[in-house]
């Protein structure tokens, strides 16, 4: 008995263990994200914004829309990606075989008319079953295909993109006019970089007007206020952290920029996964180290992509589901990186981290609660114990919200009402109260699920962007 | 963007974070003790609230520092908006004559007014302005020369020196193409090219050719000297390396720099294909035909290289006419898509008629295909 509560005890150790890394570093993370976001908001300039409009010393680029189901969003969207403030670009909208009247919706809004396109098919797809050209847009093209995943639709768009940078964005999201001239500007600036990730908020709560935010305010959900706080956390401090040390592994498939010619090199999207935004980050990261190039992925705090985020229970649980799935997905098939000094920071700290801390870490939290009980009924439970370091895990949870909303403060002060953001910091403290624990057990089950639903995506619910 | 109190931020973050390490390492020493027997539950229970206790103190003042921080900036801007668009009035009403200028000093969003003044009029309207910045005694060349001036403060002045096109301040500008620091370098690059001015154009060439900027920031730099370009970019071209070349000559064609064409031939021949590629572009876009270079776009058309075989493509409506016709038509039946699109087009340039003829008769099916969506194009368009 005493070597079981030995045992136990041990097990207690390793969690705070675990859980006093994990925060150091966030910690660190913090740090780096601070110094990163103010270095780009210093060296930011506005004038070159203008030269670089005016100068055409731009790249054009291509927006490739993967849609699905997205008839309700889907006008409101291709009118944020036309309205753009950029001057060289095409949107490229691939109708990845839709059951609702997405086409349709986009055959009205944008006088749409079929014409035969030769392209070239550099990267294999489902078979294309027409090609749209708009009688009001000229940089409009709309492709009809059968239906082949996000992953296999991005591809179409690939082989019919022209220009040399690629902006991938989900059907669902709207851009900031600017967001393109400043991602695409640090292409401009180095040609070491392979691709750029925008900060992606949620669109829940903003007045839009003609496909563009004027302006935001905190949603009327709890869920959705809950994903601002996350959505703060993981730009402004992990993305921002991670490109700081030059390894960053994720650019959100809600809007990056990507070089074309570098993403057709390593065979462009993979549709055998449903992390494949993360996956296409991962093999250009790994391709470009194999090949002993120098070379940046980047992540840039401004430009800003906003997202319709889900309201309810089911969608978001499916969501963060299919996003751990992916998770996993990627860190098989890159399994030869870990610990590969090879891949150096990305091999040693990057990657060790995402299966330590990301794709095992709600295996441990969710252990961590479903274990009292056992502790309970073996009579080595020690309730005044666990209380405090619950309420310390909940501190430390509800100050790295903090500090991310500071950041957002102090960098883009997006939700401009002082009640907006006394609400924020409220809340901040709600969300490690149910709604964490809620996705961390999401988590948990997609953990094992891995394998049995392989390529499955769910079905998403939308509000719709005009609404 | 970024608002003042970023430091004070940066200060708290690295405050919560010490003690944030401070608390979780305490934690770990006293529970390994535990762990091992060393230490009682009374230990381990007392770091836990001490950690607890500063847990909490810090989400306090960190709330507070936010909310503090939104209420001061939201009035803060409020009135700095207002000042700048009073002052912004009050210069305008001088500088139609309907008001007398205001006496300096002036403070600084008089001093911002100005700035955005000076890059909107052009002229004796503008030299007006510029004339008024000198009279304002900006802190901008001090902060310059000053050795403990800040990083965000130099990026500051750099930025105020280019929009204020003043030439005098471009020898203070100069010493910053040299700088260790990249961000910097970049940045004095811009302003320099907007000041510099006569023989100060041919300072910033030399300083370019030392400065080791990157091709994208050198080519920048060119575009922003607009009709000043000339000299700069001759120089760049004759004493330049692959990376100054390359953007000379990508200025050479976006300025239309018709007087500097005939130093882009013997480019073409270099064994560098992306200067190859550039002098082909420069070329195109400036009308100008290869003479006695035609066998050398030619050859190119067989090049490895398929952004070469392009580029030599586009130029390719430049040569003689039976010559150009004879070679589109071969690069109609390149296996690279480009290649074909870039040769319809030319052709469609060249002879709408060849187009429609090998839109019906190109013997490659591919070619034909791709004629006949180029026509299509065109008949779009039109």
């Amino acid at each position: 008995m005493e070597k079981l509560a030995w045992i136990i005890y041990g097990y207690q150790v390793f969690v705070l263990y675990y859980f006093a890394f994990l925060n150091l570093l966030y910690a660190v993370f913090a740090i780096f994200g601070l110094r990163m976001v103010a270095r780009y908001a210093r060296e930011l300039s506005e004038l070159s914004l203008k030269d670089l409009l005016e100068r055409e010393a731009y790249l054009p680029v291509s927006i490739l829309v993967p849609t699905y189901n997205e008839e309700k969003s889907i006008t409101a969207s291709v009118r944020s990606f036309l309205a753009l403030r950029y001057p060289e670009f095409e949107v490229i909208v691939v109708a990845d075989g839709p059951r609702d009247r997405t086409l349709e919706v986009l055959k009205e809004a944008f006088q749409l008319v079929k014409v035969d396109w030769v392209f070239r098919k550099s990267l294999p797809t489902k078979p294309i079953r027409g090609v749209y050209r708009s009688l009001s847009h000229p940089n409009l093209l709309v492709v009809d295909k059968e239906n082949g995943g996000k992953a296999d639709a991005l591809n179409a768009g690939l082989n019919f993109a022209r220009y040399p940078l690629f902006c991938a964005v989900d059907a669902d999201s709207l851009l900031d006019p600017e967001a393109l001239l400043r991602a695409s500007r640090l292409f401009l600036e180095d040609e070491r970089v392979l691709a750029v990730g925008g900060t992606i908020r949620p669109l829940n709560g903003a007045q839009v007007r003609e496909g563009i935010v004027e302006v935001l305010h905190l949603p009327r959900g709890f869920l959705e206020k809950m994903q601002i706080i996350e959505y703060a956390r993981a730009f402004f401090m992990g993305r921002a952290g991670w490109s700081a040390m030059d390894a960053l592994l994720i650019i959100s498939g809600a809007f990056g920029l990507f070089r074309r010619t570098e993403a057709l090199r390593v065979g462009g999207y993979r549709t055998d996964t449903v992390g494949e935004d993360m996956e296409l980050v991962v093999r250009l990261h790994r391709r470009a180290r194999e090949e002993g190039r120098d070379y940046r992925i980047l992540y840039t705090p401004d430009p800003i992509c906003y997202t319709e985020v889900p309201s309810d229970w089911n969608t978001l649980r499916r969501q963060r589901n299919r996003w751990h799935r992916g998770l996993w997905e990627v860190l098989w098939l890159h399994r030869a990186m870990l610990f590969n000094p090879r891949y150096g920071r990305l091999g040693f700290v990057a990657m060790p981290y995402f299966l330590l801390f990301e794709a095992l870490g709600p295996v441990v939290e969710v252990l961590g609660y479903a274990l009292l009980p056992v502790f309970y009924l073996l009579g080595v439970f020690n309730p005044e114990f666990a209380f405090l370091f619950l309420l310390l895990a909940l501190g430390y949870g509800i100050l790295l919200s903090q500090l991310a909303i500071g950041m957002e403060t102090l960098l883009l002060k997006r939700y401009p009402r002082l009640r907006d953001r006394m609400a924020l910091l409220f809340l901040s403290l709600l969300e490690v109260l149910g709604y964490r624990q809620v996705l961390a057990l999401e988590r948990f089950l997609a953990t094992f699920q891995v394998l049995r639903k392989r390529g499955q995506w769910g079905e998403m619910r939308r509000k719709g962007l005009e609404g | 963007m970024w608002r003042r109190g970023e430091r004070l931020y940066a200060l708290l973050v690295f405050l919560v974070v010490a003690l944030e390490a401070l608390a979780l390492g305490g934690l770990v020493l006293v529970f390994s003790g535990r762990l091992f027997g060393l230490l009682d539950y009374s230990a381990t229970r007392q770091t836990l609230l001490q950690a607890l206790f500063l847990t909490a103190l810090i989400l306090v003042l960190l709330s507070a520092y936010i909310l503090l921080y939104h209420a001061y900036t939201e009035a803060k801007e409020l009135r700095d908006r207002k000042a700048y668009e009073d002052w912004v009035s009050r210069f305008a009403r001088a500088l139609f004559g309907e008001g007398a200028l205001p006496l300096p000093p002036w403070p600084e969003p008089a001093l911002q007014a100005l700035l955005h003044l000076r890059e909107t009029l052009k002229g004796e309207m503008g030299e007006k302005v510029a004339e008024w910045i000198r009279l304002a005694r900006p802190p901008w060349v001090f902060w310059l020369k000053r050795s403990w001036t800040s990083r965000p403060e130099r990026l500051e002045a750099l930025e105020a020196l280019g929009l204020a096109r003043l030439p005098e301040t471009l020898e203070s500008i100069l010493p910053y193409l040299v700088h260790p620091d990249p961000v910097l370098r970049l940045a004095a690059a811009r302003a320099a090219a907007r000041a510099a001015q006569g023989e100060g154009v041919l300072r910033l060439g030399e300083a370019l050719l030392a400065s080791g900027l990157s091709k994208g920031g050198l080519l920048e730099a060119l575009l922003l000297l607009e009709d000043r370009a000339e000299p700069a970019v001759a120089l760049l071209l004759d004493k330049g390396g692959k990376e100054e070349v390359w953007a000379a000559l990508e200025a050479i064609g976006r300025l239309h720099l018709h007087p500097l064409a005939e130093k882009v031939l013997p480019f073409l021949e270099v064994q560098e294909p992306e200067i190859q590629a550039a002098a082909l572009r420069a070329l195109a876009r400036l009308g100008y035909p290869p003479l006695g270079y035609e066998g050398v776009v030619l050859g190119l058309l067989r090049s490895g290289e398929e952004f070469l075989r392009v580029q030599a493509t586009r130029l390719l409506p430049l040569l003689p006419p039976h010559l150009a016709r004879k070679a589109l038509w071969r690069a109609l039946e390149d296996p690279s898509f480009y290649v074909r699109r870039a040769a319809a087009e030319a052709l469609g340039s060249l002879d709408p008629g060849g187009l429609r003829e090998a839109a019906e008769t190109h013997p490659d099916p591919y070619g034909r295909a791709m004629a006949a969506q180029v026509l299509r194009e065109g008949a779009w368009r039109n």
